[in-house]
This record gives C-alpha cells, sequence and structure tokens, in this order.
C-alpha cells in the first residue's frame, strides 16, 4: 500500500508540470493583456508609457523565459504577485480558501445527507412509485443549471419570505457562527443541487449491483430480516463508489462554485481565478489553477486509500 | 426474478421512469427537429411590444425586445440539440479514441495518457471552457468545441477500463500473437465492451452539456446574440424573474425537463445495459 | 404624473421618460417610488453625526491607485479618500478643495493657493511638495499615469511657497480645473508615496473618509477621517461598501434592509416599487452611449454610408426596450453636461429615422444589399448586448446585414485598441468627463491615436480653437458648431443617456446624486435618521 502511494506521489510531479503548461499556454493565448486592461478604452497612453507598465509588470521578457521565471519561483515556493494590486497570490488564495473551503465541506455533506437515503430509496422500492419519486427529486438538483437555482433561492427567500443575510462581508464560522450560516446557507443549498442527483445515482446503482449478488441473495433466502441485510452486507460496498465519485466533485466544488460565489458576492478561489482571467492577472491565475489541481489531485489520492480500506478485495500493486 | 424476455410494454410499466424520460426526451427531439413547422414566429424577429404576458397571439408571452417567447423555446431546442451532438461526438470521438489507444496499447503510451487525462480532470473544469473560450474567441462553435475538449477526459477513462479487461484477456493475446489486425481485435472484442458505458455516459453528459452553455452564456460566453439558447434566454432573463417571469421560466423548463428526460433515459439504460445490474433483476 | 399600474404584470413604467425629457436642467427627479417629496426635499431637521452604514457597490474597484487605474470602478472606490486641488459639486459645478481659491495672472499661468492646515491619513501635513510630486508623475511622458492626456496642455508645475502652486500651460487651458475635479490621474498623493507605499491596496490621502480594508470582490471598509479639512463633514462613522455585482442582491439587501444604499437599473426599479421604507431617484447621467464605427475600413471611409447607419437608427426603439424608457437622446456632448449639449429638439434634425434616405445613401456610396457588419460588443456593462441586438435588427430593416459577435472585456479592449480596429461597429460608452473637450477631442482630432482614419480639417480647427478658448460664450458657440458638424459627419453613431438611478433606506438623508455616479460628495453629506 505505501509503496502504491508513494507511487502516485511521484506521478504528481508530472501532473502539476502538465498543469502549468497548460494554465500558461492557455492565459497567453487569450488575447489582450493587463496592460489593455488597466486602460480601458478610455484613457491614452503613449507607446513609451505602455512599455514601462510592461516593464514594471514582467511583461517584457520572451514567453519561454517568463514561464520559466515563475516556474522557478513556484519551486522556491513564491507563488508570484498579482498584476493588477501588487498583493502576494498566496496571501490572496489563504484569504479566499476558508470561504471555498466552507462551500464545499458544507455542500457536499449536505448532498450526502440527502441523496445517500434518496439513492437507498429509490434502489429499493426499484419498480415502483416511490423510486420514481426519489429518482426525480434526486435529479432535480442536476436538472437547472446551478445560478439558476442560486437566483430562485435568492428570489424565493428574499421576496416572500422577507429574508435577507446580514451582515456586510463574509465572517469567518469561527468568529460568528451564526451570521455565518446565514450567509452561506443559500449558497451551499445551490452549491449542493447538482451533487445531490449525482450522489444518488452513484448510490442506487452501487446498491443495485451489492443488492443483486449472490450472497445477498442467500442471506435473503436464509429469512435474515431486510434491514440486517442492508445494514451489514450492502452499505459497506455500496459506499464505496459514492467515496469515489466525491473525490471528482472536489473539481466541480473548488472550480465550479464560481457561479455562485458571483450570485452571492462570496469571494472564493473559483471566482477569484475568473477574476483573474478577465484582469489577465496571469500570476493570480496560474498560481489559483495550480492550487487547485494540487488539492484536487491530493483529495483523489485520499479517496482511493479509503477505497482501498473500505473494500478488502482491493490491493495496489 | 431475473427475467428471460419481456415484452417492451410491460418493461415498460415496470419502469416508470425509464418511460417518463423517453416521452421528455421525445418531445425534445421533436421540437428541434419540427421547429419550423411548430414555431409561430421567427425566433429573432422583434414583432411585437416588449415583454408582454402570455396571450392567444404569443402563448409563452414576449421578451424584452418584443420577441416570441414561444418561437425562441422551440427553436432553442434545436440549439440544444447542436450543442449536446456536437460536444459530446467531440468528447467521444477525442476522448474514446484516447482510452481506446491507451488501452490497447499500455506502457508509455498509456503512462502519458494518463497523465493528460489527470491534468484535464485537475484543472477546473469551467475555468478550462473559459479560457478556451477565450483562446479561440466566442461564439457557439468555440463553446462546443470547448466544452467537448473538457468532456473528452471522461470518455477516456469510460472507454479505457474495458478496453483494458478486454486485451489483457488470453484469448485476445493469442489472437495478436497470431497476427490478428488491430481493428480486427477492437471490431471484435473490444467495442461490445465499451459499447454500454459508452451509450449511458453519452446520455448523460449530453443533458450536462447543455448545463455548460448554459452557465457559459451566464458568463457572457457561448452563444452569440440574438440566437435562441435557452441558456441565453435563462441568463438574460433573470433580471425579469419579477416583473415578467415567462421570459425566464419556460426556458428554464425547458432545460429542466429535457436535462431531466435524458437523465432517466440514461439511468435506465444503465440499469438495462450493465451486467452487474442486470443480475439484480431490474 | 407617476404612473398607478399595478407592479408586477409586465409593463414597465413610461411615466418616468416624460417626466426626463421634460426636465430641460439637471435638476433632481424626485423619488418614483415608496415615500415621494418628502425624503427628497430633506427637511427633517440638522443633521445627525454618528453611525454605521453598508452601502452596495455595483462593480470591483480592483485596485485603488488613483494615478495608474483608469476605469471609472476604480475611482468609484478611491473616492472618498483622496481630493485633487478642485473637486465637482452634486450639480457639477466646480468647486474649492484642496486649493481654497485660484487666478490666472495671464492665460497660460494658474495659481492656486493651497487650504492650511490639511492632513494626509498618515498625519503628515498636506504642502505644495506633495502637489508638485504628484504632477511630476502625472506629466511624465514615459510615467504610469493613464490620464496624462487630460494635462497634456500642462508644461509644468512649480511650487510658489509651502502653500501655493503654480500651474504653467502651454496655450490657455480652460479643460484645466475639471481635470483636476475629475480625479482621473488628479488626486494628490504624498511625497514619496510611489516609491514608499504599494498604493493599489493603500490609500494616504486627505479626503473624508479612511480606508480600514479592501478585499477584492468583497468589500470596502471605510471610516470617518476625524481630522478632515471639511470638518464636521463626514456624518457616517463607518462605511462599508459591500460589492455586490449582481443585482438581485442588491434588490435583496434593500428590500431585507441590510443595505442602506444600492445603484438599481429600470428592473430593479421596478422591483422595489411598492417598497415604502426605500426611497429611488432617478436622474439623467453624462454616460452617454454611441456606437463607435470604423472610420479606415471601406465602406465606413465614406460619410455618406456612415450618415445612413445613423439614418437607419430609430434612438427612441432603442430608449424603449435597451433602457425600459430611462433615458434622454443625446450626442455628441451628453445632456445635462453644463450647458454644453444640444437639445432635443436641435438633435432631431439628425435624430429622425429616415430609412427611405438612409438605402439611397448606402447606394450612392456603392454598399451592396446585404452586405456584413461585424458589429462587436462586450457583456461587460449590461446595456451594450441589448444595443447590439436592436441596432442589428434596425440594420436589417435598410438591408444591412449585422452579425453580432459578443466577446469578453479583455478581448474586446484589444479587438478596438489602435492599431488593430478589428470591428465595423462597436457598442461603447463615454462615461464621466471633466470637461466638454474630454467628450470630442480624443478620437475625432486625426492626430489622436482613437481616431482611426477620421480627419476633418475644420473639426481639427475647432478642437483646437475651443479647447483654448477661455471666454465660456465663445466656447459654448464653438462646441455647438463642432457637435453639428461631427453629426453631419457622423463618424459615430450617438445614442443616448441613461439615468443614474439610486435607491436608499428612507432614513438616510443628505445625500445628493451626482450625474457622474461618483458617490464621494453624496456620502460626504449623508446622515442617519434613525
Amino acid at each position: 500500500m505505501s509503496r502504491y502511494v508513494l507511487r502516485r506521489l511521484l506521478l504528481l510531479a508530472p501532473t502539476l508540470l502538465g498543469i502549468s503548461v497548460l494554465v500558461f499556454v492557455l492565459m497567453r493565448l487569450i488575447p489582450g493583456d493587463v496592460v489593455q486592461v488597466m486602460l480601458g478604452t478610455e484613457a491614452q497612453l503613449g507607446p513609451e508609457q505602455r512599455q514601462t507598465l510592461y516593464r514594471l509588470l514582467g511583461l517584457d521578457a520572451p514567453l519561454p523565459v517568463q514561464y520559466l521565471r515563475w516556474l522557478g519561483a513556484i519551486l522556491r515556493g513564491d507563488l508570484g504577485v498579482s498584476l493588477r494590486t501588487a498583493e502576494p497570490v498566496a496571501a490572496i488564495i489563504a484569504g479566499r480558501l476558508p470561504i471555498t473551503l466552507e462551500l464545499a465541506v458544507l455542500a457536499a455533506a449536505l448532498s450526502w445527507a440527502v441523496a445517500v437515503p434518496l439513492g437507498v430509496l429509490a434502489a429499493l422500492r426499484r419498480r415502483g412509485l416511490s423510486a420514481l419519486v426519489a429518482h426525480v427529486i434526486g435529479l432535480v438538483g442536476l436538472s437547472v443549471p446551478s445560478f439558476w437555482l442560486a437566483t430562485m433561492l435568492l428570489l424565493v427567500t428574499s421576496l416572500y419570505l422577507r429574508w435577507q443575510p446580514a451582515g456586510a462581508e463574509w465572517v469567518s464560522p469561527l468568529r460568528a457562527p451564526l451570521t455565518n450560516a446565514q450567509q452561506v446557507l443559500l449558497p451551499v443549498l445551490s452549491l449542493s443541487g447538482a451533487l445531490v442527483a449525482v450522489v444518488m445515482r452513484m448510490t442506487r446503482s452501487a446498491m443495485l449491483e451489492v443488492l443483486g449478488q449472490d450472497y445477498i441473495r442467500t442471506a435473503r433466502a436464509k429469512g435474515v430480516a431486510e434491514r440486517g441485510v442492508l445494514a451489514r452486507h450492502a452499505s459497506k460496498n455500496a459506499a464505496i463508489p459514492v467515496v469515489t465519485v466525491m473525490g471528482v466533485q472536489v473539481g466541480y466544488l473548488l472550480g465550479g462554485a464560481v457561479v455562485v460565489e458571483v450570485i452571492f458576492g462570496l469571494p472564493g478561489l473559483g471566482w477569484m481565478i475568473l477574476n483573474g482571467i478577465y484582469q489577465r492577472d496571469y500570476p493570480v491565475v496560474q498560481g489559483g489553477v495550480l492550487f487547485v489541481g494540487v488539492l484536487f489531485v491530493l483529495v483523489n489520492l485520499l479517496v482511493d486509500v479509503a477505497y482501498a480500506c473500505l473494500d478488502p478485495r482491493i490491493r495496489y500493486a | 426474478m431475473p427475467d428471460g424476455a419481456r415484452s417492451p410494454g410491460r418493461r415498460g410499466r415496470r419502469r416508470p421512469a425509464a418511460a417518463l424520460g423517453l416521452v421528455l426526451v421525445g418531445a425534445f427531439l421533436g421540437l428541434a427537429l419540427a421547429a419550423p413547422l411548430v414555431a409561430p414566429f421567427d425566433p429573432t424577429a422583434q414583432p411585437a411590444k416588449r415583454l408582454l404576458p402570455p396571450s392567444a397571439r404569443h402563448l409563452l408571452g414576449t421578451d424584452d425586445f418584443g420577441r416570441d417567447v414561444f418561437s425562441r423555446v422551440v427553436y432553442g431546442a434545436r440549439v440544444s440539440l447542436q450543442v449536446g451532438l456536437v460536444s459530446v461526438g467531440l468528447a467521444l470521438a477525442l476522448g474514446g479514441t484516447l482510452g481506446l489507444v491507451s488501452g490497447y496499447c499500455l506502457g508509455v503510451v498509456d503512462a502519458l495518457a494518463g497523465r493528460v487525462i489527470d491534468v484535464m480532470f485537475a484543472f477546473p473544469s469551467v475555468i478550462l471552457i473559459i479560457a478556451i473560450s477565450g483562446v479561440l474567441g466566442a461564439g457557439l462553435g468555440t463553446a462546443m468545441l470547448a466544452i467537448g475538449i473538457v468532456y473528452a477526459p471522461i470518455f477516456a477513462r469510460v472507454v479505457r477500463a474495458p478496453t483494458l479487461a478486454v486485451v489483457q484477456q488470453p484469448y485476445v493475446e493469442g489472437a495478436r500473437a497470431v497476427g490478428a489486425g488491430v481493428v480486427r481485435v477492437l471490431a471484435r472484442h473490444v467495442l461490445p465492451n465499451i459499447a454500454a458505458p459508452v451509450i449511458v455516459q453519452t446520455t448523460l453528459s449530453f443533458s450536462t452539456a447543455i448545463l455548460s452553455e448554459a452557465t457559459l452564456s451566464f458568463l457572457g460566453l457561448g452563444t452569440q446574440p440574438p440566437s435562441p439558447s435557452w441558456g441565453t434566454m435563462l441568463s438574460a432573463g433573470r433580471r425579469f424573474m419579477e416583473l415578467a417571469p415567462w421570459v425566464a421560466v419556460y426556458p428554464g423548463l425547458a432545460i429542466a425537463l429535457t436535462v431531466l428526460g435524458l437523465n432517466l433515459v440514461g439511468d435506465a439504460l444503465r440499469d438495462a445495459l450493465d451486467p452487474r445490474l442486470r443480475q439484480a433483476g431490474v | 404624473m407617476a404612473d398607478a399600474r399595478v407592479r408586477g404584470q409586465g409593463r414597465p413604467r413610461l411615466g418616468r421618460r416624460e417626466l426626463l425629457k421634460g426636465a430641460a436642467a439637471l435638476g433632481a427627479v424626485p423619488a418614483l417610488a415608496g415615500i415621494p417629496a418628502r425624503a427628497a426635499a430633506q427637511a427633517a431637521g440638522a443633521p445627525r453625526p454618528g453611525g454605521t452604514s453598508v452601502w452596495a457597490a455595483e462593480t470591483d474597484p480592483v485596485a485603488l491607485n488613483p494615478i495608474t487605474n483608469s476605469n471609472f470602478s476604480s475611482t468609484q472606490g478611491f473616492e472618498h479618500c483622496y481630493e485633487s486641488l478642485t473637486a465637482f459639486d452634486a450639480k457639477l459645478q466646480i468647486v474649492p478643495a484642496l486649493a481654497e481659491r485660484w487666478e490666472t495672472p495671464n492665460p497660460t499661468t494658474y495659481v492656486f493657493h493651497l487650504r492650511r492646515g490639511v492632513r494626509f491619513h498618515d498625519g503628515s501635513e498636506f504642502t505644495a511638495e506633495d502637489v508638485k510630486y504628484t504632477f511630476d508623475i502625472v506629466l511624465d511622458p514615459k510615467g504610469p499615469a493613464v490620464w496624462r492626456g487630460n494635462f497634456d496642455q500642462v508644461d509644468r508645475v512649480d511650487v510658489v511657497d509651502r502653500h501655493t502652486v503654480r500651474f504653467v500651460t502651454r496655450a490657455p487651458f480652460p479643460p484645466l480645473l475639471g481635470a483636476l475635479a475629475i480625479l482621473r490621474s488628479s488626486a494628490v498623493v504624498p511625497k514619496g508615496a510611489m516609491e514608499k507605499l504599494k498604493l493599489e491596496t493603500q490609500v494616504v490621502g486627505t479626503g473624508p473618509y479612511r480606508l480600514v480594508e479592501y478585499v477584492p470582490k468583497s468589500h470596502l471598509k471605510l471610516r470617518k477621517n476625524p481630522d478632515y479639512w471639511g470638518r464636521p463633514l463626514p456624518y457616517l462613522d463607518e462605511v462599508t461598501f459591500r460589492i455586490l455585482e449582481e443585482e438581485d442582491a442588491r434588490v435583496a439587501g434593500l428590500r431585507g434592509g441590510s443595505l442602506d444604499y444600492a445603484f438599481l437599473t429600470p428592473e430593479g426599479v421596478q422591483r422595489l416599487r411598492g417598497e415604502r421604507r426605500i426611497v429611488v431617484t432617478s436622474r439623467p447621467r453624462t454616460y452617454l452611449y454611441a456606437f463607435v464605427i470604423n472610420r479606415q475600413r471601406k465602406p465606413w471611409t465614406d460619410p455618406r454610408a456612415r450618415q445612413a447607419l445613423s439614418l437607419a437608427t430609430d434612438r427612441q426603439e432603442i430608449v424603449e426596450k435597451v433602457f425600459s424608457g430611462g433615458a434622454a437622446v443625446a450626442g455628441p456632448i451628453p445632456f445635462g453636461f453644463g450647458d454644453w449639449y444640444l437639445s432635443a429638439e436641435e438633435l432631431a434634425r439628425w435624430y429622425k429615422p429616415d430609412p427611405a434616405r438612409a438605402r439611397a445613401l448606402l447606394r450612392e456610396a456603392g454598399v451592396p444589399e446585404g452586405h456584413p457588419i461585424d458589429l462587436l460588443v462586450t457583456p461587460f456593462n449590461q446595456n451594450f448586448p441589448g444595443l447590439a441586438v436592436v441596432f442589428a435588427d434596425q440594420l436589417k430593416r435598410i438591408g444591412l446585414n449585422a452579425k453580432i459577435r459578443q466577446v469578453e472585456q479583455g478581448v474586446f479592449l484589444k479587438e478596438v485598441a489602435p492599431p488593430t480596429f478589428n470591428y465595423d461597429i462597436q457598442a461603447n460608452a463615454y462615461t464621466a468627463r471633466h470637461d466638454p473637450d474630454g467628450y470630442v477631442y480624443n478620437g475625432f482630432h486625426s492626430q489622436t491615436r482613437n481616431a482611426a482614419g477620421y480627419a476633418n480639417p475644420r473639426v481639427d480647427e475647432l478642437l483646437t480653437r475651443a479647447r483654448t478658448t477661455i471666454d465660456h460664450g465663445q466656447r459654448k458657440a464653438l462646441y455647438r458648431e463642432l457637435q453639428q458638424l461631427l453629426l453631419d459627419d457622423a463618424p459615430n453613431v450617438w445614442l443616448c443617456n441613461d439615468n443614474v438611478t439610486e435607491g436608499l433606506q428612507s432614513y438616510v438623508r443628505g445625500y445628493e446624486q451626482s450625474p457622474f455616479t461618483y458617490r464621494a460628495w453624496g456620502l460626504k453629506h449623508a446622515w442617519l435618521d434613525r
């Protein structure tokens, strides 16, 4: 097992290298640069002034040189500074991370809590109406774009319930849990919609698969109570693919939460990166994507290790 | 009890989810294909006053430019169909090929492909789509291309595992030793095994492609005005939700029903085709 | 005159448009939702200092460096903390700020007598040295000041004594006072600030508020400057600008009472109709929308083709469909800007749609039926895509095939920048400018980079004379002639001004709207009546 983990960690390096090249190249390919964004359409700047700005921002060197400089800095632990605000990228990420983490963890927890029972219900009552209902409810969250869900929630709560999250800016749940709860309730609901569907689907098919196994049928034939069958044999095995899917969902949560962050005005990682793209703030985007990539790979590694622990049949070479 | 043959009618009654899904998907396809016959107005024409509520003349009202919402929803089905077909087709072609090659050739090729797939997965997908759209210029074509590229790794993974399993079978190794051509091996042994998961994944990705296009429209990329895509209509109609809800509600409903239908069909297909689930007597 | 139709029935209010058209001057249009005129009159007693308030900002400032930032939203971020020698009040009159008074001993010299006893937020005293330091950076041709062009006639700035400073210009330069007041590369920073501080996120100014904290995309927190020279202003102790780009969130905040102020669109106004505790005020703002034509690309080199575009434009339809009636036709100088602008009646000569004549002009210019047009637009401003859709439809009526190309802001900036000019027509807007010169010089004087091939010697002459003439009456006549020439030549298709519409809780008093959508003046005078 430890050899497996080690091998996976070593594979981290080429993956991260690939991410770094991809994000660097993509950002440079996008037309427009930060100086143009800074100037807008209204200001007029002569060519010499532009050159000064390019030089100050480190954008005058040839591209491979810029890439190597950045890579070298990363290896020294320096993520660079924002081209727009001159803040260190690491500090920006550190400021954003708690918000995104909170949204991600809460959305994942909520979706699990809702989706697993729905999936189990849909599997058990295989052909009945209740199965259909559970199935459809679970899928509803995936049937509408998350920005739609967010807008509808905001509208319903503010218009009909007359309820509006108090507080000027996001406060940490450690400092003011009640205020924070109000602020994140709607965003978490919007985020978890799609997750519920995915987890429910995984749970349902995993349960169906397990319920069809021979040993389950044997237990049933022996007359063991349905509940006992479930608890002891099915759940543990069904948990495996569900856990696996959570790993993939990390990507959605970290980067895809951007839409929910935009609508509710919560400055998380996703929006930081998106805004960086619009501003052509290369260090922010490059640093942010790399960071998210590392998180993603590590979480997936954890998930795969958990997978192995849960299912004794899995052995990693 | 595990079945022999069941008549489709009985299957339909036993699987209401699948039936519902098929009805919804059928309606979607019907609208998309028969759009010019069904829609009373040109979707980009501005014939009426803006923000009229639903009436006999404008079944679903008019939007903020005076365009008929019903016609736009109907033609929007075409755009969604296009988005689904092209982007998923591209993802299947790119990813499927990658997965096949990877699973068949193994070794270095597989390792390399594995890294590429890992990189694609680790990159936040929304960001990747936006970046690609930025590079290639806005528009529906770019959006479809971007979505296709982002979905490719999923198909690569879906294809690779069964390919790997088949290729490692003794009879396949035997066939290769004897000198059977790659194509023959692929066609006879691999394809039947990957067909089921690929079909399921295609259906499911179709639905998320429609959602992805809607998100792109929300961010200002995606379909160019005045083209009627459900995503653009949904996104642009948000500001009128309290004043003229029909502008956004109906495209939203259209997306929801279509995506729901595709998901139900996808799940039903998985139930029917996945050998492990078939055992469960579903 | 306010329309009494029930809200939520889908028909946007048109009553406001009539109201606005009737308002010839720049007066405020009283509240149109909730409590009427009483709140606008602020007759509820003397201002009470103190209190904290949460306001909504609809765009993110991004960075707060007053010298190197060009975007309007950046100014809306730092305008509360920085000041210049002069300022604009709510009626766009130039008033003293850091300079108490000034005189012009000769047409090319401005002497400013600076206010005494003013301190920067770090406690250091404000003197003429700081002014010189700031403007040396601004005037440096290789320097980073993005609005240096506003000061292009200024030769140098001299320190006369500790509290007196002299601006020497190359020619008479009446736009100078406005260029200072508009806070575009004109805010005074302490000597040495560019080297010692990170001005993108650190603010050391002389203004009524100090910056406590700025978290991009989240909030901007300000605290009252107790040593402000304008004591007893400001009244509010602490103001937090919550950055909410989505209007849904702003409307929800106003409704729920967690926001005291928000900028609104016409739809936002509709949604808040009937909210008794919220006062909405609206007035035309100097935000002039126009389609900029690429005058160096055929067939737009021919003025007849350009005139055809203008004649095909139905500006009333645009006001209806894109602005829900909340806009006033204008151009080339925005409606309500001092007395420089042309009235709607005068504009009718060019603005009456005439598709038949447009078609004839196109034929004369040799433009074939179905000629494709690349209509470039960015959703940066939510009205731009709407403008494109309506305009494309109007162009179709005269046989032109406009294809809308909607791109993201960064790409848009690249496409329209000199020397690229990759478009036939682009949708754009002129935001606050310090002087009529700011709306016409750059882009129409053949020597400017943004002229994109437009060259009319008479226009050049008028532009140069108007910006160096001191007498107001003479200037006005020159700009009048200039505007008529530009409308004839049609290098742009000018459209309209939209409105600055703001919603405030009824207990917020003293706030006055600025047609520039600047908030500093209003916030400085605001107080809470509760």
